[in-house]
């Protein structure tokens, strides 16, 4: 809490773009204030007084005779609907800032998670199987893991069923039941990576991206108070 | 009280305030006498002096005070014919209200 000169001297400070002599006479008046209140009041006065901030808005508002304008004196002390209107427009232009803030990250969150399937595309394209166990793959993989499953797992047991029925020339019965066991196993694992895949992509990641930008909005939102305050 | 107040009501508690003095009176001692009347916050004060200064109806001088300086406030001819224009509107205000109130039948 600041004392009677060190709130003065803010006050001072905060009026030092109005005329020399209004200052003056402004800041006479809260000297005596303080003087006639007495040096046991002081903290009272200065807690009624509000800030010098507020103090200094009210006086400046009384020079430019624009005091008057929409006060009203209730029990709650004196209020100016100006001033209220200024609060209000203020709180609700933070509150659209935070929201367009909050879009804008969703927005750059998705393009780079976009951007990485495109890639995986690309790779897969240029016929590297590996790539597809990469970690560039990683979020657009489950779905491509499940499809070359299936297509294995349909290769594998038409294949199978060839070794078992005397299509082809090689005949083997164990090695067709193998095959159609693989071609079963590999569906069961499509199966397992098709459930993966709806999961990651209708719960999880609609979770992380509001996560994520839900977390760098306040880290921001926490400098941006911060550097308010100082 | 459920009632706002109005400046001009303000303006006229103020002058009153200041004209009960032969001797005039200062900023805080106004501050405390319009404060136990109505609620109004210590800053607002000093806008509505200024101003009254300003439309002369008051005017100020200083004086020796244990050894500092003291500005009174002092009401004008001026300010007291305003205070008697304020007066003479309340009562008017109030009149009316206080007819509506008690339920006496307008024959106008």
């Amino acid at each position: 809490m600041m004392n009677k000169d060190e709130y003065l001297k803010e006050l001072e400070k905060l009026l030092s773009d109005i005329d020399e002599q209004d200052r003056n006479e402004a800041l006479e008046y809260y000297r005596n204030y303080f003087e006639d209140a007495g040096i046991e009041n002081e903290k009272e006065v200065i807690e009624t007084l509000g800030t010098p901030y507020t103090l200094s808005q009210t006086i400046k508002d009384g020079l430019k005779e624009q005091f008057d304008e929409n006060i009203e004196i209730g029990d709650e002390g004196i209020k100016s609907q100006k001033y209220e209107d200024k609060n209000e427009v203020l709180k609700a232009k933070k509150k659209k800032e935070r929201m367009d803030k909050r879009d804008k990250f969703i927005f750059i969150i998705l393009l780079i998670i976009l951007c990485v399937p495109l890639s995986a595309i690309l790779h897969t394209f240029s016929g590297v199987i590996g790539v597809i166990f990469s970690i560039l793959t990683f979020f657009f993989g489950f779905w491509i893991i499940t499809f070359l499953f299936y297509i294995c797992a349909a290769m594998s047991i038409s294949y199978g069923v060839s070794l078992i029925f005397p299509f082809s020339t090689i005949i083997s019965v164990g090695g067709g039941f193998i095959y159609i066991g693989i071609g079963f196993i590999l569906i069961a694992l499509g199966y397992v990576f098709g459930k993966i895949s709806k999961w990651f992509f209708k719960e999880f990641l609609p979770k992380m991206f509001r996560w994520i930008a839900d977390k760098m909005n306040s880290l921001l939102n926490r400098r941006l108070e911060h550097e308010n305050n100082v | 009280m459920v009632f706002n107040t109005g400046a001009a009501l303000l303006d006229a508690v103020v002058l009153s305030v200041v004209s009960r003095d032969e001797k005039g009176t200062y900023g805080y001692k106004i501050t405390q006498e319009v404060q136990s009347v109505i609620s109004v916050s210590e800053s607002t004060l000093y806008p509505v002096l200024r101003r009254l200064l300003k439309d002369q109806c008051l005017e100020t001088y200083d004086e020796q005070f244990q050894g500092r300086n003291r500005r009174y406030y002092k009401i004008t001819n001026s300010g007291l014919a305003q205070l008697a224009i304020y007066k003479q509107e309340w009562y008017e205000y109030t009149r009316k209200i206080n007819t509506l109130f008690e339920g006496v039948v307008n024959d106008e």
